[in-house]
Formats: structure tokens, C-alpha cells, sequence
């Protein structure tokens, strides 16, 4: 079969499509969370989707397929960020604000491989931030909730302005990294043709 | 994403290995894949719209999606719901416990009204009283406190006038029996400070 690009836009669709499906899906010890990106997220992937058709890493858009690919794509980008994105508190606050002012210097630039070496970078460190650093500072910072004649309760609600954590089990953070995986494949399949000669399709162009 | 598009695939020397808009249109791997990608988007938004707890609430939901006015399946979908509640109320959640309760009721008394004998109809009532009459004694739980604080009368009040509905039908006498205990403990539950002790 080859693939041609149309066929790679719906390919891609399809593991968009997954990518969203498993993000947003958080096993818990008695039962399953299913979360939907909000308007943080959303306008974080439209921003991202702009940057990676503008910049030739998701090849532009025509017909059918290739919207469908921009659309699904822009939808499991929230659906990440969603995963990935700080909880609601002052943290959350202070990273995207951080983003959105220096998001155009950081993406803009350089080429579609760069701008995707950036991308991970950022969900390098956006992970390390949600399941690394919030959860040791969570279970350090000032006594535990119901304990120490009510100061464990005003020590939670300190917690609570920080960040509005739930913790995650390994399985969460498993389904999260293949929803991520996803992402990536998809995105290796709607690389924008480098111009040149022979419209190559590599990312290494 | 067509290769048309962009600037490489324009040149003449990449034209027959990337086919125009047209032939794209014909091609029976794309059609396919955008009819899968169709079921798959409605799929996904009818699993985040249920949002099962476990896959046997995913089985039996299927079950009522393929014959949604057919007594059985509701009737399963009803039992399963109450199993759902029963674990929530085991691991402490009774916010979980009360909304399964509350889907368990209305997939009972969904059941009731697709009866096709008396039979049918006697087995729907009994799991929607057992179920109203379950989540009633949950609410009371929720909302009574030592005789010396308040009481939550809106969720006890609330609890009455759930088990004054079950009385309202035709039941088995236990049930019923069940029922007319349970109104007994909220009414007295609802008396004001150290009178909850004394029997009427």
C-alpha cells in the first residue's frame, strides 16, 4: 500500500483521534476520570496548531483529510496539554502565563525541528512539574488533612491555593505517555513535504 | 495534507506518486478510514458522555444502547448501576454512591414502564423501591449529626419524601415493612436536639 497523503492524513486523524480518547482518561483506585480540556488548554493547542502548520511540521491544510488531520490534531493537542498542564492554582497560573508571553520567541523561530525539539522540551518539563515536583512538595508541605488539631485543615487549604492536585496512579501517567505517543506518530505522518527536489516527506529534510 | 498543496509536491517530477484531490476522493483506504474515523469520533464522545466506571458498566450500557426499550437490559443496567453505588459507598464515597443510586432508580423505573407481564413489572417496582429506599438511608446517614449540631434537614427532608414516594406504591410486605421503618428513623432523626431519642 502507498501511502499516500491523504491516506497519511487520515492515518494521522485516527491516532489524533486515540491521543485524545486516552489523555483525557485517568484510572483512580475505584473507578475512571474523564477529563475534557478547557479554555486554558484550547487556546494553547489553537496557538500550537497555528505554530506547527506555520513552521511546516503539520503540512498545510487542503480537502478533507488534511483539515481533518489539523482539526483532530488541534483537538488531542488540548486533550494533551490537558495531561500534561499544571492544576488549577497559582502554579498553573504562573507556567502558562510563563508560556502564552514567551510562547512566540520560543516556537516561532528556526525549523519544524526545532520547533518539535521545543515541544518536547516543554512536555518535559511540564510533566516534571505535575508528577514530580507538585506531588513531593504535596506530601511535605505542612501536616496532612484532619491531623494536628485543625492546622492539618489550613494546611490544606494553602495546598489547595498552590495547586488543585489529585494524585495519579502509574497507570494514569502509563495511558498519559501512549496518549503522548500517539500524538508524536501522528505528527510524524502529517510532516510537512520539505520543498525541494522530489517533495520529500522527511522529517530530516 | 494533500500533496497538491504544498510547494514540493506542485513539480511536475512528484505528480504520479502523489494523486490529486480527485483520486483521493476515490480511494477506498481514505473513504474507509474517514467512515472509521466518523464511528470512532461518535464513539469516543458517547464514552466520555457514559463515562463508564469498569468495563462491565461499558457492557451493559452497550446492552440498552442496542435495545434501549427492552425491559432486560434496563433492568441489568439497573442492577449493574446498584453494584457501582455499593462499591462507592464501600470506599467511602458517598457523593459517588448517591448519583449511582439516583441512575440505578431511573434505569429501574425505565424498566417498569417497558413491562410485559405483571411479573415483570412486580421485579422493576421492588429494585426501584430497594434502590430509593437504599439511597434514602444513605441520605439519612449523610445528613444526621450528634444531637448537640444541626442536622442537614434539606437532605433529610429530602430522604422523606423519597421513602413517602415508595410507600406511595403497591409493594412487597417486606419492602414495605423496610419503608415504613426507615420513614420512622428520618422522622425522628429530624426532631429537634436530645427528642431524636424519644420514641413516638
Amino acid at each position: 500500500m502507498t501511502w499516500t497523503p491523504a491516506r497519511r492524513s487520515v492515518a494521522a486523524s485516527l491516532l489524533f483521534l486515540a491521543a485524545a480518547v486516552l489523555a483525557g482518561v485517568t484510572p483512580l483506585e475505584h473507578g475512571v476520570e474523564y477529563h475534557v480540556f478547557g479554555i486554558v488548554e484550547g487556546l494553547f493547542a489553537l496557538l500550537l496548531g497555528y505554530l506547527l502548520v506555520l513552521r511546516g511540521a503539520w503540512a498545510a491544510p487542503a480537502g478533507v483529510t488534511g483539515w481533518a488531520a489539523v482539526v483532530y490534531g488541534t483537538v488531542a493537542t488540548a486533550q494533551v496539554l490537558e495531561f500534561l498542564f499544571p492544576p488549577p492554582g497559582l502554579v498553573q497560573w504562573v507556567v502558562v502565563a510563563g508560556m502564552a508571553i514567551t510562547a512566540w520567541s520560543v516556537f516561532s523561530g528556526g525549523t519544524p525541528r526545532r520547533l518539535v525539539a521545543s515541544l518536547a522540551s516543554l512536555a518535559v518539563i511540564l510533566a516534571l512539574v505535575r508528577y514530580s515536583v507538585i506531588p513531593v512538595l504535596w506530601t511535605r508541605i505542612g501536616p496532612a488533612q484532619g491531623t494536628a488539631f485543625g492546622l492539618g485543615d489550613v494546611a490544606e487549604s494553602a495546598r489547595r491555593i498552590f495547586a488543585d492536585w489529585q494524585p495519579v496512579g502509574p497507570a494514569g501517567e502509563l495511558i498519559g505517555f501512549v496518549a503522548v505517543c500517539l500524538w508524536a506518530l501522528a505528527t510524524r505522518l502529517v510532516w510537512a513535504p520539505a520543498p525541494g527536489p522530489a517533495g520529500s516527506a522527511s522529517p530530516d529534510a | 495534507m494533500d500533496g497538491s498543496a504544498s510547494p514540493g509536491s506542485t513539480q511536475p517530477a512528484a505528480a504520479p506518486t502523489a494523486p490529486g484531490p480527485t483520486a483521493d476522493r476515490r480511494d477506498p483506504w481514505v473513504l474507509g478510514g474517514l467512515a472509521l474515523l466518523g464511528v470512532m469520533t461518535v464513539f469516543a464522545i458517547l464514552l466520555y458522555r457514559a463515562s463508564p466506571q469498569s468495563a462491565r458498566e461499558v457492557g451493559s450500557a452497550a446492552l440498552v444502547a442496542v435495545a434501549p426499550d427492552a425491559f432486560t437490559p434496563r433492568i441489568s443496567r439497573a442492577r449493574e448501576r446498584i453494584s457501582a453505588a455499593q462499591r462507592a459507598r464501600a470506599a467511602g464515597d458517598t457523593a459517588g454512591a448517591l448519583a449511582r443510586y439516583a441512575e440505578a432508580e431511573e434505569e429501574a423505573l425505565t424498566a417498569r414502564q417497558h413491562t410485559a407481564d405483571t411479573t415483570q413489572a412486580r421485579t422493576a417496582t421492588e429494585l426501584w423501591a430497594s434502590t430509593v429506599l437504599d439511597r434514602a438511608e444513605l441520605m439519612l446517614g449523610a445528613g444526621a449529626r450528634p444531637w448537640y449540631q444541626a442536622d442537614n434537614n434539606q437532605v433529610l427532608a429530602e430522604a422523606l419524601a423519597s421513602v413517602k414516594r415508595v410507600q406511595g406504591v403497591p409493594l412487597a410486605p417486606p419492602t414495605r415493612a423496610r419503608a415504613q421503618a426507615l420513614a420512622a428513623r428520618i422522622e425522628r432523626q429530624m426532631r429537634a436536639g436530645p427528642l431524636e431519642w424519644i420514641p413516638r
